[in-house]
C-alpha cells in the first residue's frame, strides 16, 4: 500500500519520468531549430530590404519586384510551418501526451 | 501599457473616419462642429461604447463582436479586393505601375525604403535609418507574441489541440486578410491617388474608406454608389476598431482585477464577485483614460503608435513568457525585472527619440531633447527585457521546482485543461 502523493509531487515525478523527457525532447527538438530558421529566413528579408535595395528592386515581371515576391513568401512561409507543426504534434506529440496526462489522472497500480 | 497605446491608435483611427465620413474636411462646419470637434466628439463616443461592451459583455459578449466584425472585415476587405483587381483586370503589374504613378513618389513607391532605411549623403543617418528599419522590423514579429488581447484568448480554447487547429485558421484567415490590405493600399494609391488621401488626412489614416469611396463611384452608379460603398467599409472598420478595443479593455481591466485587486490588495482573498465587480470598474477607469489620452493624441499617424505598442510588448511581455515556459530557474523577481526592465527601456527610449522632439513630425516640434536616434526602440528595449529578466532571476535566491514543475507538466500534456 502506498500513500496518496501530494499534487506537487505528482507533478515532479511525471517531470522526471523517462516518458515526459522524451516528450520535452521531441517537441524541443522541433521548435527551437524551427523558430530559428523562420527567424533567419525573415531576418534575410528585412536585411535584404535594408541593404541590398539594388536586389529587391529587381524587377521579374512588368512591375512586380523581388521584394513583393519575398513578402508573399513570408506569408507561404509561416503558414506551412504553422500546417507542418500541427501535423507533427498530432501524429508525434499528442500520443504521449494523452498517455501521460492519462496517468495522471488514473494512477496505475 | 500596451493595451494603453493600442487603445489611443485604435480610437485616433476611429475619430479620423468619422470625420471621413462626415465629410468633415479641415475648414468646414457639421452640426456646429469642426473637424477637429467632430474627431473629439467620436474619440469619446467610442470609447463610451466599449465600455459598456465590456461591464455588460464580459469575455462572451466581446467574443462575439470579434467574431461578427471578422466575418464583416473579410466581407467587407474581399469585395474591395475584387473591385480594385476587376478595375486592373486581374493584372498585378499594371495596378503596381498605375499605384507608383498616381502616389506622387514614382517608381521608388514600389521600392523598399521610401520611409525607413533611406539612404542619404550623411554616413551616419544612413545607418541609423537602416537600424530603424530592423528594429520595427523585429519588433513587429516578436512583438505579436505578446500582444495582451492576443495573449487572452488563448484562455478561450479547451485544449492544446483545439488551439493548434484555432491558430491555423487564424494564421489563414489573417494571411489573406493582409493579401487583401496590400492590393487595398496599392489600390488606394493607384485610384484615389497619394494627394486626396494626405489632404482628407495628413498621417494617411483614412485611405481605405476612401478607396471605397472611389471604388462605389466608378462601379455601383456614381455618387450614390459611391457614399453606399464607403459607409459599409467605415461601418465595418468601426466594427473593428470596437471590437479591438473592447478586447484589449477586457484584457487590461482583468489583469487589474485578477493580478493587481485580488492578489495583491487582497493577498487572494477576493471573492469572484468582488474580483468580477473590480474588473467593471477599471474597464470604466482604463476606458476613460483612453479616451483623455486619445483626444491628444489625434495628430499622431497610428501607425506609428501601433509600432510602439508591438515593441513594449516584444520587450516587457515576451522575454518573460519565454523564460517561464523554458527556464527551470526563472522565478517572481525574473518576471517582474524582465516585465519592467523591457517596458521602461521601450518607453524610455521613445520619449529620447525623433518621434517625440527635435523633428518636424514629432509631438513636440519645436523643442529638443532627443538623443536616442531611432523611432523604434525594439532593437535595443528587447534585448534590455530579456536581459534584466535574466539578472533578476539569478539575483533572487527564491527558486520554485514544484511550481515548473507543474506548469511544464501542465503545458507540455495538457493536464488540468477542461
Amino acid at each position: 500500500m502506498t500513500t496518496e502523493a501530494t499534487p506537487s509531487e505528482k507533478y515532479l515525478e511525471v517531470q522526471r519520468s523517462e516518458e515526459f523527457a522524451g516528450l520535452r525532447r521531441k517537441l524541443r527538438n522541433f521548435v527551437f531549430p524551427m523558430t530559428v530558421a523562420f527567424f533567419l529566413w525573415y531576418a534575410l528579408y528585412v536585411l535584404l530590404s535594408a541593404y541590398a535595395r539594388g536586389f529587391m528592386s529587381a524587377k521579374i515581371v512588368g512591375h512586380i519586384n523581388v521584394a513583393l515576391l519575398f513578402g508573399l513568401l513570408q506569408f507561404v512561409s509561416t503558414f506551412l510551418i504553422a500546417w507542418y507543426y500541427s501535423r507533427y504534434a498530432a501524429k508525434e506529440l499528442d500520443p504521449i501526451a494523452d498517455k501521460i496526462n492519462a496517468d495522471l489522472k488514473e494512477p496505475r497500480s | 501599457m500596451v493595451s494603453i497605446f493600442y487603445l489611443i491608435a485604435q480610437m485616433v483611427g476611429a475619430g479620423a473616419l468619422v470625420s471621413l465620413l462626415l465629410g468633415i474636411k479641415p475648414g468646414t462646419t457639421f452640426l456646429g462642429m469642426d473637424a477637429d470637434t467632430a474627431k473629439v466628439a467620436t474619440i469619446i463616443l467610442v470609447g463610451a461604447l466599449m465600455i459598456v461592451y465590456v461591464v455588460v459583455g464580459g469575455m462572451k459578449g466581446t467574443t462575439y463582436v470579434q467574431i461578427v466584425k471578422a466575418f464583416l472585415l473579410m466581407t467587407g476587405a474581399l469585395v474591395m479586393t475584387l473591385l480594385v483587381l476587376a478595375h486592373y483586370k486581374f493584372n498585378l503589374s499594371t495596378l503596381l505601375g498605375d499605384a507608383a504613378q498616381q502616389s506622387g513618389k514614382g517608381e521608388a513607391f514600389l521600392q523598399p525604403g521610401l520611409r525607413y532605411g533611406v539612404e542619404t549623403a550623411s554616413a551616419s543617418a544612413t545607418f541609423y535609418s537602416k537600424m530603424d528599419l530592423l528594429s520595427l522590423g523585429i519588433a513587429l514579429v516578436l512583438g505579436t507574441a505578446g500582444l495582451p488581447h492576443i495573449l487572452t484568448r488563448f484562455y478561450t480554447v479547451p485544449t492544446a489541440r483545439v488551439a493548434r487547429k484555432s491558430v491555423l485558421w487564424a494564421i489563414g484567415i489573417i494571411g489573406v486578410f493582409y493579401l487583401f490590405t496590400l492590393a487595398l493600399g496599392f489600390g488606394a494609391a493607384a485610384l484615389v491617388g497619394g494627394k486626396a488621401i494626405t489632404a482628407q488626412d495628413k498621417a494617411g489614416n483614412t485611405a481605405a474608406p476612401q478607396l471605397a469611396q472611389a471604388l462605389g463611384i466608378d462601379y455601383l452608379g456614381g455618387d450614390t454608389g459611391g457614399s453606399v460603398l464607403l459607409a459599409i467599409i467605415a461601418a465595418v472598420a468601426f466594427a473593428t476598431i470596437l471590437a479591438v478595443v473592447a478586447g484589449l479593455t477586457l484584457a487590461s481591466s482583468s489583469s487589474v482585477a485578477h493580478d493587481f485587486y485580488a492578489s495583491v490588495i487582497k493577498r487572494g482573498q477576493a471573492g469572484e464577485r468582488d474580483e468580477v465587480r473590480v474588473a467593471r470598474i477599471s474597464a470604466f477607469v482604463i476606458g476613460a483614460v483612453a479616451i483623455v489620452l486619445s483626444i491628444f493624441a489625434q495628430s499622431l499617424n497610428v501607425a506609428f503608435l501601433v509600432a510602439l505598442a508591438f515593441a513594449v510588448a516584444a520587450s516587457a511581455n515576451l522575454p518573460a513568457i519565454l523564460y517561464s515556459l523554458f527556464w527551470r530557474r526563472f522565478n517572481t523577481a525574473g518576471a517582474l525585472w524582465s516585465i519592467y526592465g523591457g517596458l521602461i527601456a521601450a518607453v524610455v527610449l521613445v520619449f529620447f527619440s525623433p518621434v517625440v522632439s527635435g523633428s518636424a513630425t514629432a509631438m513636440f516640434p519645436d523643442s529638443d531633447w532627443h538623443w536616442f536616434p531611432l523611432s523604434n526602440p525594439g532593437i535595443i528595449s528587447i534585448p534590455i527585457g530579456f536581459l534584466c529578466g535574466w539578472i533578476g532571476t539569478v539575483t533572487s535566491k527564491e527558486t520554485d521546482a514544484d511550481k515548473y514543475a507543474e506548469l511544464e507538466v501542465r503545458s507540455l500534456t495538457g493536464h488540468g485543461a477542461h
